[in-house]
């Protein structure tokens, strides 16, 4: 029996295959600060590698959003396969939950480590281990945007191999994120992050447009102007940091489009993508 | 066969034009027919003048824009006119590349602005004539010609009802703006040869506030496209930054795009595969504006 899919399901052009590989613990050893072993207190990668014979060597860690409270499927394993299918390497990241009790900084270092880990075992999967970016949607980009300005180069001594390289990312992706744990921050997931009462030095501490230096990676950010539920406004003021530190940057805010469209209907593309993949291919990410 | 060769001639150019989607070639003509206002001789420097170019009716949209070219009000840049008025006509939008009075010649504010102004009325008393409708003309510009676009999108009036030119009666607001790496500011981060081009010889404060378009904006400006290199060396991209937050503090809905490469003047460049995103990203915005086709070409 032939089951044909709807016709919005059929890919629009032949794809390279994508090499789907099993989730694995960011730790192997335990978790720092995990609550129980349940999965949701187990950070993981979920590797998505593409054709060898299109791969570029770049890789990215995908943070899907959520509000800090959930992990979207769409800006997970969606965008993860239309990388690879671009020749980059994609791993999904799980992170841990404010609604499963954890706060910050375990969101942070379970995005560090996730970076630390593809960096480390770079040759284990023929990745450049200087050309590992990250991606975020919404609470994913708030997420992303602790990464790009709270990186750092590694601890020599530490035992864990994983644990000596750096957490830096060569570049960062950021889509409708969130930004700033100001006024023009999203409630849900500041109160996920942080608490109903954080301390003014944390908000201010994570509130990513005043933390960007130029050591901050060049960046790719997009927004809609209509967005109902993150202000583009964090999107303009972490460019106009960018700007000001001299970091180069693609921003995009495109008018139309509501909050979470992710790589939009494939029938009719959201041209974000295109814009992306213009990018990544001037970043020597894609070809 | 001569006959013969001239009806071939005929029917390849008739094909060729089919192909492109744009009509026959139509002549330039004068914003005033009786003399434009200010003028200081009879050169073609001194007569403004729009040149139309027109979709097939087959797949004509009904909307037009005023391209206004760059070149620091001392010159025009040719990429900026005339090619992107063929690929606006390609997609349905009727354009009108608008020649407007230059520094190089003796002009400055408030001359260039009444020749866009003129122009945006020229396009709305006859848009019959041009099968347009006559609510949905916009304007264009690049570089300096961006400043023009600006103005004009932060200072139009809406007509003179008695006037005795019926041109005049009509209303000079753009229904959109498309800001091609723009000079906004006449502040710090302007283009200073524009700058000192729009200015002329008398650079007094007040002109230099209403002419820094990022000062200028009310809820009333229309909605606009913009777009800059972040890498631009010519026009700081801040122009077009600051112009993107007036918008938005004034809740004028935009699309505003910077992209990392690309440099000045770099038009609608090139026609490869790999060509620059802006044109895909702005007929993306124009469709939501109702100016293109869902599906265009």
């Amino acid at each position: 029996m032939v089951i044909s899919l709807p016709k919005f399901m059929e890919p629009s052009s032949p794809l390279s295959p994508v090499n789907e590989l099993p989730e694995f613990p960011l730790w192997e050893n335990g978790t720092p600060c995990a609550l129980g072993t349940a999965a949701v207190d187990i950070p993981t990668l979920k590797p998505y590698l593409p054709d060898p014979a299109k791969a570029t060597g770049a890789a990215i860690v995908v943070c899907p959003g959520g509000g800090y409270g959930g992990l979207a499927p769409h800006e997970g394993e969606g965008y993860a396969r239309w990388f690879a299918e671009n020749g980059i390497a994609a791993f999904v990241l799980t992170y841990r939950l404010g609604t499963n009790g954890y706060r910050h900084p375990v969101m942070l270092m379970d995005a560090a480590r996730a970076l630390r880990t593809v960096r480390t075992d770079a040759a284990k999967w023929n990745i450049d281990p200087q050309r590992i970016g990250i991606i975020g949607s919404s609470a994913g980009g708030h997420l992303t945007s602790t990464l790009l300005t709270h990186f750092d180069a590694g601890n020599p001594a530490a035992e864990d191999p994983v644990e000596r390289v750096s957490s830096r990312p060569d570049l960062g992706i950021l889509c409708y994120a969130v930004i700033s744990m100001g006024p023009i921050s999203h409630a849900g997931s500041r109160e996920n992050l942080l608490g109903q009462t954080p301390a003014p030095e944390l908000i201010e501490f994570l509130s990513n447009e005043k933390q960007v230096t130029k050591e901050t990676p060049p960046c790719f950010i997009w927004h809609t102007w209509e967005d109902g539920g993150v202000p583009v406004e964090n999107s303009l003021e972490f460019a106009r940091a960018l700007r000001e530190k001299g970091v180069p940057f693609d921003l995009h805010v495109f008018q139309k489009g509501g909050h979470g469209l992710g790589l939009g209907n494939p029938e009719n593309p959201h041209p974000w993508a295109g814009d992306c993949l213009f990018w990544l291919r001037a970043q020597g990410f894609a070809k | 066969m001569k006959q013969f060769t001239i009806l071939l001639a005929s029917a390849v150019l008739l094909l060729a034009s089919t192909f492109h989607g744009i009509a026959e070639d139509q002549p330039e003509f004068p914003l005033w027919e009786k003399g434009a206002p200010g003028a200081l001789g009879n050169t073609p420097f001194d007569i403004p003048t729009l040149t139309p170019y027109l979709p097939a009716p087959a797949n004509a949209t009904g909307a037009a824009l005023i391209v206004c070219p760059g070149g620091a009000y001392w010159g025009f840049a040719g990429s900026e006119g005339a090619p992107y008025a063929k690929w606006f006509a390609q997609n349905g939008i009727a354009a009108f590349v608008l020649k407007y009075r230059l520094a190089s010649h003796g002009y400055h504010h408030p001359i260039i602005l009444q020749d866009a102004a003129r122009a945006l009325r020229t396009v709305r008393a006859n848009a019959a004539k041009w099968n347009l409708d006559p609510q949905r003309i916009g304007i264009i510009g690049s570089s300096a010609g961006g400043h023009l676009a600006s103005t004009l999108l932060t200072h139009f009036d809406a007509g003179k009802p008695d006037a005795e030119d019926p041109i005049e009666r009509v209303s000079s607001r753009p229904d959109l703006g498309i800001l091609c790496y723009a000079v906004i500011t006449i502040g710090p981060m302007t283009h200073y040869g524009s700058r000192d081009s729009v200015l002329g010889p008398n650079k007094i404060p007040e002109m230099i506030e209403f002419l820094s378009s990022e000062k200028q904006v009310t809820k009333e400006t229309p909605p606009c496209f913009i777009w800059h290199t972040w890498e631009d060396a010519a026009v700081p991209a801040e122009n077009s930054l600051e112009f993107a937050r007036a918008l938005r503090e004034k809740g004028v809905p935009f699309d505003l795009h910077i992209y990392q490469k690309g440099k000045h003047g770099l038009g609608l460049g090139g026609t490869s595969a790999h060509h620059h995103p802006w044109t895909a990203d702005c007929l993306f915005w124009l469709q939501a504006q109702g100016f293109a086709k869902p599906d265009p070409k």
